[in-house]
């Protein structure tokens, strides 16, 4: 195949920026695109509000971003080891509702402020995922040769190898942090993602509209961006969606094999902090239980939308 | 077991998550893979791992714990009181001038090869010693002129100045001529992990090693005290704390060692599991790298610390900062006793003259008269030089208290305006770190000889690269050392030793935090023998000698492994401890290959 031609055409000219930008007069190129582009929602909207699964995640995700912009601004002593003041070990009871740990710190304090370390990590790592995947794939599936093959490799290499031993080196050679956390799983996740945009791309630049666009001189750029990408992003939408529930569950995992901050406050930093402590065996089962049912709700949270998203989205799953 | 940097190493932390995996589908198995004979086997739980067995190269408890029974010094401790007493050499004398120390050794001792052993063995190991440089044993040797063996069972210690060094006695193994003359160099010893075919004297040699699992002795039948009563003594490496102890509770294992104060508190009320609490042989310490280019080995290896951890001031004001009481209170849940200097035992242990108290108002006024202001207005401190004072700060995974210890710490800095970043590291990396001198302060520990010669060399400045953690170096203190061991009395020496202790203590480059009750647990229903060494209040096992090594056998007979399938079964929350584990690992796996399938 033969790659497209760079800079055909001319660019279009530069829109004037105004403070205030008048709305598109009706009947306009711009008028009808999001005129088109509101339709679309609402009628996603209407799709996906017929998806009980869909819904239901939907409202479970929503109440734990609640709690964790609570988090945000709520008051954090409850985590500090030197104030905590509670009995060791604490079952469940109304002044405590999760029980609380080996020193005395309210377990319910703890999952609540993790909540926002476990959401940040997870939606940042998906971020750094969804940029390097999306690039990747596309540049190989809309450049093809060489490019193609050099970019595909790397992402075999990087969806055969173990996972879990990546990371972990990687852990160990930029060292314990949040920060670190992130990048390592947004590093270790993204070829998968790579793959799937890259065959949408295949599929998408052969399409008659894209070949008359660049008939017509549109240069790679705006093909990329005014075709290729529009009709690629439900795809990573969907794909996105999914990729946060394993990024959480990474994060967890990394914490939990002790890979994360020390002193961290995430669920999967709880969780260890309990497994060292001897939760099991003194029968603490509240102190993993109450970031374990946390992590497990909001990773199926995330499923159940990306599952309802497939279903909308994927024009094979659809139903019509 | 001697220097027992405590706990250790689990290699790579994904066996972690299989060795739990696997530990948790064995459990309720039997333990023993050889049961079905008449062999009585002694199955001992741990959560460290060994590195290496090599006598002279080994750095963490296990692999001292293992050598102990495998290879022997020649002068031994009493059970009472630690007291030096006969061991392979029966008599010794020192002559009038002092210079001269005449041993006598036993003739009734043979290798596990079946040579015979002679004093000719115990001079060429101590000339290797001193010929090769061992760094980790040199200093047990001080001042020697010549070592000899006239005959079979007479070695002749000659010394430069009078000294009791022979006597205090050397921890060093004995080991066969015949086996160590064929190393030509140090390096070269030094690639063999002690594994496979060890030849020592003592009462068992090691068999089996299958590195981050398992590995078993086997009983020497012609030991020279005695054949043993246990045909086999096998190490298991656990993973994870919960599952030694569940092992422990099931009557997999027979005995747990070194357990945390957290697991301890938890079964000192279990029917048929006799817990003992020894008195503190060991201490946990709070290092400050003290490299300077002054230090031959800091400047060849270079190293990089922030410039406050060399301030006396700043240290000063650490120390005030730290409240030693709670965090015995709090980590240890009271199994320990603040410690302040490096001795622990009660024979040599000397009060500071001056203790510097819980007192963070002085910590930060401290900082202020020093120079340390926070001139950005952020709530931490700056050093006079314009850095930051933000700290790199190293806790480990082996030893979750320290972690516990490290988060006190961080907030109690971070009252004074000093901002500490902590790294949780296996001691694999942490030895790393701190042989290549690039670190700020770390949390370890010392397990301390009854004898206080080798844990003060370890502060004298040849030890930096060796066996010191700090690279402090202290002309005073080195001096002081020297004249320790050539010290005319005993009264002489203990005042000396007690005048180290302080100027450690004044000096600080470690902050000793607490001493460590030493906290291990037995099957009492199916084991009986055990003697503590102190006899008073000591361990039960791994002691300096064979006192319950030798003397422990089954409560009855069918004793053994053979018990405890009645007990039941694992408790349910380590069940779904456990599943919880296996759901989060397959949940990814399956995840990810989803989204691999669907790349298509």
């Amino acid at each position: 195949m033969q790659p497209p031609p760079l800079h055909v055409g001319a660019e279009p000219p530069p829109q004037p920026v105004l403070e205030e930008e008048p709305p598109p007069p009706p009947g306009s190129p711009r008028h009808i695109a999001w005129a088109r582009r509101r339709a679309a929602v609402r009628q996603f909207w209407a799709a996906y509000r017929k998806d009980k699964m869909g819904l239901a995640g939907l409202s479970i995700l929503l109440v734990f971003i609640a709690v964790a912009i609570y988090a945000v601004f709520a008051d954090d002593t409850g985590l500090s080891i030197t104030e905590a003041t509670g009995p060791r070990l604490d079952p469940p009871s109304l002044e405590y509702p999760f029980g609380t740990d080996i020193q005395g710190r309210s377990v319910f304090t703890l999952t609540l402020h993790g909540s926002k370390i476990s959401l940040l990590v997870g939606l940042s790592a998906t971020v750094i995922t969804m940029v390097i995947g999306s690039a990747v794939g596309l540049i190989a599936g809309f450049r093809g040769g060489w490019i193609d093959q050099l970019l595909m490799r790397i992402t075999d290499w990087g969806l055969v190898i173990p996972w879990l031993m990546l990371a972990i080196s990687l852990a160990a050679i930029f060292g314990q942090s949040l920060f670190v956390i992130i990048l390592v799983i947004g590093l270790t996740t993204w070829p998968s993602t790579a793959r799937l945009v890259r065959s949408q791309t295949l599929s998408v630049r052969e399409r008659p509209y894209v070949e008359r666009s660049r008939a017509l001189g549109a240069s790679n750029w705006h093909l990329v961006s005014r075709h290729v990408l529009p009709n690629v992003m439900p795809v990573i939408m969907a794909n996105t969606v999914l990729i946060v529930a394993i990024a959480i569950l990474s994060e967890t995992a990394l914490s939990f094999l002790g890979l994360g901050d020390p002193l961290g406050k995430s669920w999967g930093s709880i969780l260890e902090r309990a497994s060292d402590g001897g939760a099991a065996t003194r029968g603490a089962w509240w102190w993993l239980g109450a970031p374990g049912l946390c992590i497990v709700l909001v990773v199926l949270a995330f499923t159940m939308i990306g599952f309802a998203l497939d279903q909308i989205i994927n024009p094979r799953l659809r139903e019509r | 077991m001697k220097q027992k940097r405590q706990k250790v190493t689990a290699s790579l932390v994904l066996a972690i998550v299989l060795g739990m995996l696997v530990q948790g589908a064995a459990i309720g198995q039997d333990a023993s893979p050889s049961a079905e004979d008449e062999k009585i086997t002694f199955t001992v739980g741990m959560t460290n791992d060994a590195v290496t067995f090599n006598p002279m190269f080994m750095i963490e408890t296990p692999e001292y714990s293992t050598a102990d029974m495998m290879w022997e010094t020649f002068l031994g401790w009493e059970q009472e009181d630690f007291d030096t007493k006969s061991h392979l050499a029966t008599d010794w004398e020192q002559s009038e001038d002092g210079l001269t120390w005449t041993f006598t050794i036993r003739d009734d001792v043979t290798w596990h090869d079946g040579e015979p052993f002679t004093a000719g063995d115990i001079a060429y190991t101590f000339n290797w010693i001193l010929d090769k440089k061992v760094g980790n044993f040199i200093d047990y040797l001080p001042f020697t002129d010549e070592i000899t063996a006239p005959d079979d069972t007479t070695l002749v210690w000659k010394t430069t100045v009078p000294t009791g060094a022979p006597v205090y006695p050397p921890y060093v193994y004995i080991l066969p001529e015949h086996v160590l003359s064929q190393y030509e160099s140090k390096a070269d010893f030094k690639k063999w992990k002690g594994f496979p075919d060890p030849i020592g004297t003592g009462p068992y040699k090691l068999v089996e090693w299958r590195r981050g699992d398992f590995w078993r002795l086997e009983a020497n039948p012609d030991y020279w005290g005695g054949a043993p009563e246990i045909d086999e003594f096998v190490f298991r490496v656990f993973q994870n704390e919960d599952a030694m102890i569940e092992a422990l509770k099931q009557g997999e294992i027979d005995f747990a060692d070194d357990i945390s104060a957290n697991l301890f508190d938890s079964i000192i009320d279990e029917p048929d599991i006799t817990a003992n609490v020894g008195n503190p042989t060991t201490f946990t310490q709070m290092s400050f790298n003290q490299c300077t280019n002054d230090v031959a080995y800091c400047a060849d290896e270079g190293f990089n610390h922030h410039p406050a951890t060399t301030d006396p001031a700043f240290r000063l004001a650490v120390e005030h900062a730290i409240d030693r009481d709670v965090l015995v209170d709090r980590v240890r849940l009271g199994y320990g006793e603040p410690g302040y200097t490096v001795i622990p035992s009660p024979k040599w242990h000397a009060d500071p003259e001056n203790v510097i108290a819980y007192d963070p108002e002085e910590a930060n006024r401290i900082l202020d008269d020093a120079g340390y202001t926070d001139s950005d207005g952020d709530g931490i401190r700056e050093h006079p030089s314009g850095e930051p004072m933000e700290l790199r700060f190293i806790v480990r995974t082996e030893a979750p208290e320290t972690i516990d210890a490290g988060e006190f710490i961080v907030e109690w800095l971070r009252d004074i305006g000093v901002s500490l970043k902590t790294e949780a590291v296996n001691d694999n990396r942490l030895t790393d770190v701190w042989y290549t001198n690039d670190w700020d302060m770390y949390i370890w520990g010392w397990g301390v000889e009854p004898d206080p010669n080798f844990q003060l060399s370890t502060y004298t400045s040849s030890q930096c690269g060796i066996w010191s953690d700090t690279c402090y170096s202290n002309e005073e203190y080195d001096q002081l050392f020297k004249d320790q061991q050539s010290a005319a009395s005993l009264e002489e020496r203990e005042s000396l030793v007690a005048q180290m202790q302080n100027v450690l203590y004044e000096d600080r480059p470690e902050l000793v935090l607490w001493y460590d009750n030493y906290l291990q647990a037995y099957r009492s229903d199916l084991w009986a023998g055990f003697v503590k060494q102190p006899t008073a209040d000591g361990s039960i096992l791994f002691q300096y000698g064979y006192y319950s090594l030798l003397n422990i056998h089954p409560a009855s007979e069918g004793g053994g492994s053979a018990g405890g399938e009645d007990g039941g079964g694992i408790s349910p929350v380590l069940w779904i401890a456990i599943a919880a584990v296996v759901v989060v690992v397959i949940g990814v796996v399956v995840m990810r290959r989803r989204r691999a399938e669907e790349e298509a």
